[in-house]
């Protein structure tokens, strides 16, 4: 017994049926016209250097019921617009729709002059001066802040160093545990000299950032996820869906390289946010000075934040009011995929909403 | 079964394949209105239909004279190809009435013989950031090689040894890089093996494989699990860390290079632009600080305002 059952008619019947989309899909992708970056109306409340702070309107034109704003802070590695993709597959959207006043940090694209720019910089630097935005426009002396991925160990440390400017902290899929067995970019990084790196590169670039994602699962995201992009060549509307996430996948800002650095060696290699010894403006980064509610988002099937390496989080906060929320998907899907819509947002939005 | 096909049938079978292939190239003819010749088989069609691409993509530049771009979609071209060599091989061992255990087998022998011969970095493009180095980045420093090796002397000394430094490591990174490659074709090897085993002896309740499809992700499932599992353990993160390190030793020393032939040329070096960045990061830093605290004063002055608009 073989576990391979295949007939002539149907190898004929397949190859045909590739070949036929493969020709059909050239036509799609070559109507597909711009892909925008971010879909929901939203304005530029205030800029430094490359950060741009956008403030989104609701579609419906309601005021947000929730008066406290909500900053999310993203990554450094992609650009924010994934939580924004499409008007269906909205984050931000779903947040709006919970009645919150949502901002978000766009931290632009680095070049060179932005090599020596540090963690401190981001930290205490742009988030702080966003924050201040924030509350002299609501008037009130605190905002909720959503960090995500590595914007979430950002917001970590901001809460932690600014506990007085925080009403609520909601993380998601961010890593806390940075040298958890399952990690594999842990595994890599522990023998890279990075500080030969940044010397070398100046600033890190996407291109590289996205090399080493793409090496976690080279078989399926280097070959096979382009194979089965043949299946729907045929199918307008899943083309569009296809690019739109394939343009946000490699739209790779590059890295600053000091901030790079400093995250990679304190973060990863000494796992300082959970030893307490990452040292930002002078002061030491103590995750239990985190005292407001913490809402911790992950994804079960995340294969860059695996679940293990968000959890700890809770022995290491000092809140009382600790919550989690599991979501059965990955690291993108939590943001794009239909059940993320009905789920994510607007759990996060009722658990704020509670907690003002 | 194939087998068991007639002469008859495989005289059908070979003419209505030819007809197929025949109505295929046509097809692919006339929508690219390019010269795309009869010896091009679907191979040829998926590395045109990813050119396409990636010209829409990059917004009517020229993506192909972009060496990363161009790289990449080499790897990429490559990774078609074997999915669609596999779905030839298939294609064609049906119509030659070849048994399936046959076919299977010879396709899972090509990739053997692929893992066997990779020598190329894992098959991946080339390592971002070195794209500027390119394939032999002594051609226009050392055509002759003539600083391999050798001692330093007389006033250019110094140069000759930063040459020669240069060079010793770009063949670290080589010996680094064959070592990492290697590693990788066992891996592929032993996927190989693994699959054979699979297909011969399926587990108990496993699902046939009835499609070209299942077949390959069958493939892609097993060679990602030895991957995983190969890619945790201290072997692999040795070796990562080696080729990544060997090759930036190689680019900082490239850069140092740079510099001074550019200074040579009385051209700003990226050392100078570093020290200017850093000072004006410096500076910005300051006056963000100098504005901190003024910030309580500053607040003050609303009311102030407040007062003199009332």
């Amino acid at each position: 017994m073989t576990a391979v059952q295949l007939s002539p008619e149907k190898i004929f019947k397949e190859v045909t049926n590739f070949n036929t989309k493969l020709v059909e899909g050239i036509k799609n992708l070559r109507g597909l016209g711009d892909l925008p970056s971010g879909v929901t109306e939203k304005e530029a409340v205030y800029s430094e250097d490359k950060l741009t702070l956008y403030h989104y309107k609701n579609p419906t034109g309601k005021e947000p019921a929730n008066k406290t704003p909500l900053l999310i802070a993203y990554a450094l590695v992609n650009r924010p617009y994934m939580t924004d993709l499409q008007e269906n597959r909205s984050m931000i959207r779903g947040l709006l729709e919970t009645g919150q006043d949502v901002y978000l940090i766009d931290w632009g694209y680095p070049d060179r002059s932005d090599r020596f720019v540090t963690m401190d910089d981001y930290i205490n630097g742009y988030i702080d001066r966003c924050v201040d935005v924030l509350c002299e426009r609501s008037g009130g002396g605190k905002v909720n802040l959503l960090g995500i991925c590595q914007g979430g160990a950002f917001s970590l440390c901001y809460a932690a160093l600014h506990p007085d400017k925080v009403r609520n902290l909601v993380t998601m899929v961010t890593p806390v545990d940075f040298q958890t067995e399952d990690n594999m970019l842990a595994h890599w990084i522990r023998n890279i000299d990075v500080d030969l790196l940044v010397d070398s590169m100046g600033n890190i670039p996407g291109d590289l950032m996205n090399w080493t994602f793409l090496n976690l699962k080279p078989y399926r995201l280097i070959a096979q996820k382009y194979i089965d992009m043949v299946d729907i060549l045929d199918n307008p509307q899943q083309v569009h869906n296809f690019m739109y996430m394939e343009k946000w996948i490699f739209d790779s800002p590059d890295q600053a390289g000091e901030a790079y650095r400093q995250f990679v060696k304190e973060f990863y290699q000494q796992n300082g946010l959970i030893k307490g010894t990452v040292m930002l403006g002078g002061e030491r980064v103590d995750l239990g000075d985190i005292k407001c509610p913490v809402l911790n988002v992950y994804a079960q099937d995340d294969h860059l934040v695996p679940p293990s390496a968000s959890k700890p989080l809770k022995d290491y906060v000092g809140t009382k009011d600790y919550t989690e929320l599991s979501f059965r998907g990955g690291h993108i899907g939590i943001y794009v995929s239909s059940s993320a819509q009905r789920e994510v947002p607007p759990s996060i939005g009722k658990w704020l909403n509670k907690r003002g | 079964m194939a087998n068991t096909s007639s002469a008859q049938q495989n005289g059908d079978w070979f003419s209505s394949q030819k007809q197929y292939w025949d109505n295929w190239f046509e097809q692919q003819r006339n929508f690219f209105g390019a010269a795309a010749g009869p010896q091009q088989g679907p191979q040829a069609q998926w590395a045109e239909l990813l050119q396409t691409w990636q010209k829409a993509l990059s917004g009517g530049q020229e993506a192909d004279k972009m060496a990363d771009v161009r790289q990449f979609q080499q790897y990429f071209t490559r990774a078609g190809e074997a999915y669609l060599g596999m779905l030839q091989q298939f294609y064609q061992g049906t119509g030659q009435a070849k048994p399936l255990n046959e076919m299977v087998q010879e396709w899972i022998e090509s990739l053997k013989k692929a893992f066997a011969g990779q020598m190329d970095f894992s098959g991946m493009p080339g390592f971002p950031g070195m794209v500027a180095a390119g394939k032999d980045p002594f051609a226009a420093l050392d055509p002759l090689n003539f600083f391999a090796g050798m001692p330093g002397i007389g006033y250019t000394r110094e140069k000759q040894e930063q040459l020669n430094h240069l060079y010793q490591m770009w063949e670290a990174y080589q010996a680094k890089t064959r070592d990492y490659a290697a590693s990788m074709a066992k891996v592929g090897l032993e996927a190989a093996q693994k699959f054979q085993d699979y297909v011969v002896h399926p587990p108990e309740g496993a699902a046939p494989l009835t499609s070209l499809k299942e077949v390959y992700a069958k493939w892609v499932d097993i060679c990602e699990d030895i991957y995983a599992r190969y890619a945790m353990t201290e072997e692999y993160t040795r070796l990562y860390g080696e080729v990544v390190n060997a090759l930036m030793a190689f680019k900082k020393q490239q850069n140092k290079i740079t510099d001074e032939v550019l200074d040579q040329f009385n051209m700003p070096t990226r050392a100078e632009a570093d020290s200017l960045h850093k000072r004006l990061h410096a500076l910005q830093r300051e006056v963000a600080e100098l504005k901190a605290a003024l910030k309580p004063a500053a607040k003050k002055k609303p009311v102030v305002k407040k007062g003199k608009k009332k």
